[in-house]
């Protein structure tokens, strides 16, 4: 599992590559904790490259979308493909928070 | 006599274990004639469960995980062993939204139940575990259904 960040217009972009699972939640929540403490309130993660979800990374997504929306912040979900879908629909993820095609979508219209 | 066609895995109760069942699962359900989609879905149902075993069987020390997996006529068997703390109320910890930790979403047996076709849970305070799956072929259930 690896995840890059990137700043683009105000918002931090990270991009997850990999399992997210009991093995690598702490790893993956610990790095965008750190964007967070760092003054991030626009964080869009892009999941186009995760092979594989369950509820411990579900756990982070909606950890990070509660930290953020406490302070006023946003969280969006880019490139949710057909591998991911079933998790995140059945988890009701999908209806808090909003999932765009692309980072450039997000980046440049919200 | 034809042997019985099956998979036994024990390790140990670290977070690695959880790719391992599904590392697992998916060559075993693919080896038998799974769809993409459904060998997906055991991969979700079988990492629930090790999780659990992982992070509620064994909250404070290692143990000792056991995977067993069976075909069975038109799908399979997936029983996730562990031998930790136990859990003293079933029916609730199967509710969604269980967990008390705001990082988990107490999403694990819903995950378990919906992708899969039946689950049974055991479980005894201080004994263990033992999460049982049937998972069966969509084509199977399509053909049994004509």
């Amino acid at each position: 599992m690896s995840v890059s960040v990137q700043r683009r217009r105000g918002a931090v972009v990270a991009r997850i590559v990999g399992d997210m699972d009991l093995s690598t939640a702490d790893e993956i929540r610990t790095l965008l904790d750190r964007e967070i403490d760092l003054g991030c309130r626009h964080l869009v993660l892009n999941l186009g490259r995760v092979s594989f979800i369950d509820s411990s990374g579900l756990g982070v997504i909606l950890g990070r979308y509660r930290r953020l929306a406490a302070m006023g912040g946003r969280l969006v979900l880019v490139g949710v493909g057909d591998r991911l879908l079933p998790v995140l629909d059945l988890s009701g993820v999908l209806n808090l928070l909003p999932v765009r095609q692309s980072e450039s979508e997000v980046v440049r219209g919200g | 006599m034809v042997a019985e066609n099956y998979l036994r895995m024990e390790m140990t109760s670290n977070p690695d274990a959880v790719g391992m069942g599904r590392l697992a699962v998916a060559h075993f359900a693919g080896s038998l004639g799974f769809s993409m989609a459904e060998i997906e879905e055991l991969k979700v149902a079988v990492s629930e469960a090790v999780t659990n075993a992982v992070v509620h069987g064994y909250p404070e020390a290692i143990g000792i995980i056991r995977i067993n997996l069976t075909e069975l006529e038109g799908g399979l068997s997936v029983e996730v062993v562990d031998e930790g703390v136990g859990i003293a109320d079933i029916r609730r910890a199967r509710e969604p939204n269980y967990s008390q930790d705001p990082e988990r979403m107490g999403l694990g047996f819903v995950f378990m139940e919906s992708f899969t076709d039946q689950l049974q849970v055991q479980s005894e305070p201080a004994r263990g575990t033992r999460v049982l799956m049937v998972k069966m072929r969509e084509e199977q259930e399509k053909e049994e259904a004509q």
